[in-house]
């Protein structure tokens, strides 16, 4: 037999294994992509939640205070949650993006070295995934 | 040289096939409509294929390559699942070469526990040795052992926590 496309089974098992690994890696880009996301999106709670209030004590001709006396104590104990929030998620932020960078290249690597099935799915998320991580790092590295 | 075309259709997308060839691994492609398609050149009057379906719990170090996933996936919550219907693909025939190229096409019936695996369209002769969908025990048993293990150590786990915190209060 004349053929150049056999391969031993131990590397088509080692190849499902590979395949396998890449859509973990995937898995996990995708999540600390949302960790990523939810640290720029923390610093924006709490800028959301104080706008929020002041709209709501303009809004009530100050009338909000008569209603809720403890607003105000409501309103900065939310903010110091947020913030508490936001800081683990500032603190962090530059390990989640490597993690994600890392685990979705790695995904694109194994993913692209399966040549029996196409996994455009996960290798157009993971490219997705890449470029988002990049834009995060960029805005979070001009606003903190 | 005899050349013999290869396609496989109507296999869902979480199957991936192997075929043997003389007890050697032919590599195929997905085409763009999902059908698997391989060809093979060779001198012989009749070649042996074999398709199975590939099981990542048959693997010759599959507890290696489950535990690296284990804890590659953070104790197993990104882990994309294992089959765990554990059916397997047995297909045998011989098939019989005619001069220059032959085309075989292997239609896939819907996967099930039992009963015929594919139909055959082709213009060569074959002899048909084994046609089944089957469950494998070897992998089912496996199968069992990591969900096994993942539940033990999840509640080993919990306990552990539990007394962290109770040490901790």
């Amino acid at each position: 037999m004349q053929n150049q496309h056999t391969a031993p089974l131990a590397k088509a098992q080692l190849k499902t294994f590979s395949v396998r690994l890449g859509k973990i890696f995937s898995n996990l880009s995708i999540f600390t992509m949302i960790l990523c996301l939810c640290g720029i999106m923390s610093f924006l709670s709490l800028a959301f939640i104080w706008i929020m209030g002041i709209v709501i004590i303009i809004f009530t001709v100050g009338t909000i205070f008569v209603i809720a006396p403890n607003f105000f104590s409501l309103l900065t104990a939310v903010s110091d949650f947020t913030a508490n929030v936001a800081a683990f998620f500032a603190q962090n932020f530059y390990i989640f993006a490597a993690i994600t960078l890392v685990c979705a290249i790695a995904t694109l690597v194994l993913l692209a070295l399966d040549k029996q099935t196409r996994h455009t799915g996960r290798i157009v998320t993971s490219s997705i995934v890449i470029g988002i991580a990049l834009i995060a790092i960029v805005v979070f590295a001009a606003v903190v | 040289m005899k050349t013999l075309n290869l396609k496989l259709t109507g296999l869902s997308a979480k199957v991936r096939p192997i075929i043997k060839v003389d007890g050697e691994i032919l590599q195929a492609k997905k085409n763009d409509f999902g059908s698997f398609e391989a060809s093979l050149q060779t001198e012989k009057t009749a070649v042996e294929i074999e398709i199975a379906r590939e099981n990542e719990l048959l693997a010759k170090f599959w507890w290696l390559y489950a535990l690296i996933s284990f804890l590659v996936s953070i104790f197993g919550i990104f882990e994309p699942p294992y089959d765990r219907k554990c059916i397997v693909i047995d297909y045998k025939t011989v098939v019989q070469l005619g001069e220059g190229n032959s085309e075989l096409t292997i239609k896939f019936n819907n996967l099930s526990s039992s009963g015929r695996a594919c139909e055959i369209e082709t213009s060569c002769q074959i002899e048909e040795v084994a046609n089944e969908y089957r469950v494998d025990k070897k992998a089912k048993t496996r199968w069992r052992i990591i969900l096994a293990v993942k539940i033990l150590f999840w509640i080993a786990a919990a306990i552990l926590i539990g007394i962290l915190i109770s040490k901790k209060a």
